[in-house]
């Protein structure tokens, strides 16, 4: 709490409105994190379904953007919250910041996924049952390439997953990524920019394979 | 696709801010064709991951909240074994990090010389080692082992011209004014030297002193005599009449072993010979020997008695036709005692050679017998047979080998044992 009185002192001191803004609205945040974690560990109903309501979504499509199968990915992502609620009892519940802390639980669940799905001798996705698609309003390219990227994704490295799934599924800033990797953000951005590109090249060929 | 990855990176910083993807082709011209399925990507990607299902929001949100507010079903549902191994754990893995260490630590210190570090801990695993020793045999056997060690760390320590403080204790071989030899080191004699006792070729000596480029001066040495010996060998004495040979140090009726105080500390040997002495009561003669010889005995185990041997002039032929027997005994034993007959062997060897009272035989029957010494306790142990002597039994089974082993080990157990074991043989003749 010394840090966050000494960053909200250094907002009223600053120069530039713009900059005490910002800060302000950050420490605001960062202290309503910390007030709404305290509530959850008593099991406060209303702090609790104002996490799940923040959180849900980006946890979400950051499991379903590795995660090809819409049932399995709203499974999983309930499978996160409830081990919030494990970790909040067992006290090992995150201190300061929420947001995180789950994506961490995230992306271990991804990977017990995928381990179980490897134990059960399941291939992965090329013997992938059907699921039920984005829907009859979506249209059958947009079905196909979310598809062909699904499977070419799975080519890629740990890290790059990692850097599309939290950029484009968490929708998570270049810092704040770089930070929950414990990269630079110059680090990230370049292995961004190779995964998007190594994306394309599978795709491309892809689509010259098909049209043989 | 020639595209640098800095114009791939700020496309993508475009792309994010929410640039039109024309307007960004149109940014980088020459590098357009490539760039365009670069962005193609990026934008089906940012639609990879939809949004998720309303009702599954809410679903989710309500076993959420059903799972909070069922603490028993979510909560604590851990087994206790969990807990218990999670408090056990530290514990365990610092018993387990200490138990490594340990037995490394000692490990490490076996090989310790005086002056290294881990020296005191090796000297007190052995002082350990004593504490539990089971049996008057062990501690013996230990006590000797260490001796022996002691002197090897000397020569190490000379050999490597290391500088350390060191005792140890060995026979003297050589007495000269400036240089002794104990335990076939040689020993600097100097006028600071402190001699105590009266020392004499194949007596025991304990030498203090220090190792310095190669050579070892003492500074001081004692004598060692029955009395100044430390007196960890004393067993304890069984007066009443326990048939079985408890080493009984006392009784032994060597009176003839009394000069030679000698080499190895392991009194043992002197010891074995008193059970005959305790089972003998009932007959008559034998007691007014045990009386005698009392005083220094508990001592004078070890292989000196060499010199001691030849006096004994009613043991002279005692002594030839036990070992005789012995060797011949010792051909039955291999039937029946494997063990036994290669302890056997050594002993009877070491008494032959003793015959010779040779010097330099006798140092290295010492360290044999040294080694031996649990070996003839261990025959001791069949002293029974001694009283087996003193029996009619034997004399009936006197064709039989029977006897003849019995005699072995009395020759083995002590010299001054034979008298009783002839003497009965004799008798029973």
């Amino acid at each position: 709490m010394t840090q966050l009185v000494y960053n909200k002192q250094n907002v009223r001191q600053a120069g530039c409105p713009a900059n005490a803004v910002l800060k302000q609205e950050k420490f605001q945040n960062v202290v309503d994190e910390y007030t709404l974690l305290n509530r959850a560990r008593a099991m406060d109903q209303e702090a609790l379904a104002q996490i799940h309501e923040t959180y849900y979504d980006s946890i979400y499509r950051y499991i379903a953007f590795r995660v090809d199968d819409p049932h399995m990915t709203e499974d999983l992502t309930s499978d996160v919250f409830l081990r919030l609620l494990n970790a909040l009892r067992d006290k090992h519940a995150p201190q300061n910041t929420i947001r995180g802390w789950l994506y961490g639980v995230a992306s271990n669940v991804v990977k017990e996924y995928y381990r179980k799905k490897r134990r059960a001798n399941l291939t992965e996705l090329d013997e992938a049952t059907p699921h039920e698609g984005p829907g009859p309003e979506q249209h059958l390219d947009t079905a196909l390439a979310s598809e062909q990227l699904h499977q070419a994704m799975q080519h890629l490295t740990e890290d790059q997953q990692q850097v599309l799934a939290l950029r484009f599924g968490y929708g998570m800033p270049i810092r704040e990524a770089a930070k929950t990797m414990g990269k630079s953000e110059g680090s990230v951005k370049m292995l961004q920019v190779r995964a998007v590109a190594a994306l394309t090249r599978a795709m491309t060929q892809s689509e010259m394979g098909a049209s043989q | 696709m020639n595209v640098s990855d800095q114009t791939l990176i700020a496309a993508l910083d475009m792309l994010e801010q929410g640039v039109p993807a024309d307007d960004i082709l149109a940014r980088f011209p020459e590098e357009a064709e490539g760039l365009r399925p670069f962005l193609n990507t990026a934008a089906q990607l940012s639609a990879l991951a939809p949004n998720p299902p309303a009702e599954a929001r809410v679903a989710s949100r309500k076993a959420f909240l059903a799972a909070a507010a069922a603490p028993a079903v979510m909560g604590s549902s851990r087994p206790w074994w969990f807990w218990l191994r999670k408090a056990l754990a530290p514990t365990l893995a610092l018993a387990a990090f200490l138990i490594f260490f340990s037995v490394a630590f000692v490990s490490a210190s076996a090989t310790s010389l005086p002056g290294d570090v881990l020296y005191n801990t090796k000297l007190f695993v052995e002082q350990a080692r004593l504490a539990r020793a089971g049996s008057p045999e062990e501690r013996m056997a230990l006590i000797e082992q260490f001796r022996q060690e002691r002197i090897r760390e000397v020569e190490m320590l000379l050999l490597s011209g290391r500088d350390a403080e060191v005792t140890f204790d060995g026979l003297i071989e050589t007495l000269a004014d400036d240089h002794w030899v104990v335990a076939s080191i040689l020993v600097g004699i100097t006028g600071e030297t402190a001699v105590e006792g009266n020392p004499q070729i194949d007596e025991l000596a304990r030498v203090y002193g220090r190792t310095q480029d190669g050579n070892l001066t003492a500074s001081r040495i004692v004598v060692l005599t029955g009395d100044t010996l430390p007196p960890e060998p004393v067993p304890p004495v069984d007066t009443d009449e326990t048939p079985t040979p408890t080493l009984t140090a006392t009784p032994s009726q060597t009176p003839t072993v009394t000069p030679a105080a000698t080499s190895t500390s392991t009194p043992t040997t002197t010891s074995t010979a008193t059970p005959t002495a305790t089972a003998t009561p009932a007959e008559t003669p034998t007691p007014t020997e045990t009386a005698a010889p009392t005083l220094t005995p508990t001592y004078t185990p070890t292989p000196p008695p060499t010199a001691t041997q030849p006096p004994p002039s009613d043991n002279g032929n005692d002594n030839d036709d036990d070992n005789d027997n012995d060797n011949g005994d010792n051909g039955n034993d291999n039937e029946a005692d494997n063990h036994n007959d290669d302890d056997n062997a050594n002993d009877d060897n070491s008494n032959d050679d003793d015959s010779d009272s040779s010097n330099d035989d006798n140092m290295n029957d010492n360290n044999d017998n040294n080694n031996s010494s649990n070996d003839n306790d261990n025959d001791n142990s069949g002293n029974d047979n001694d009283n087996d002597n003193s029996g009619n039994d034997n004399d009936s089974d006197n064709s039989g080998n029977d006897n003849d082993n019995d005699n072995d080990d009395n020759d083995n157990g002590g010299h001054s044992d034979n008298d009783n074991g002839n003497d009965n043989d004799n008798d029973n003749s």
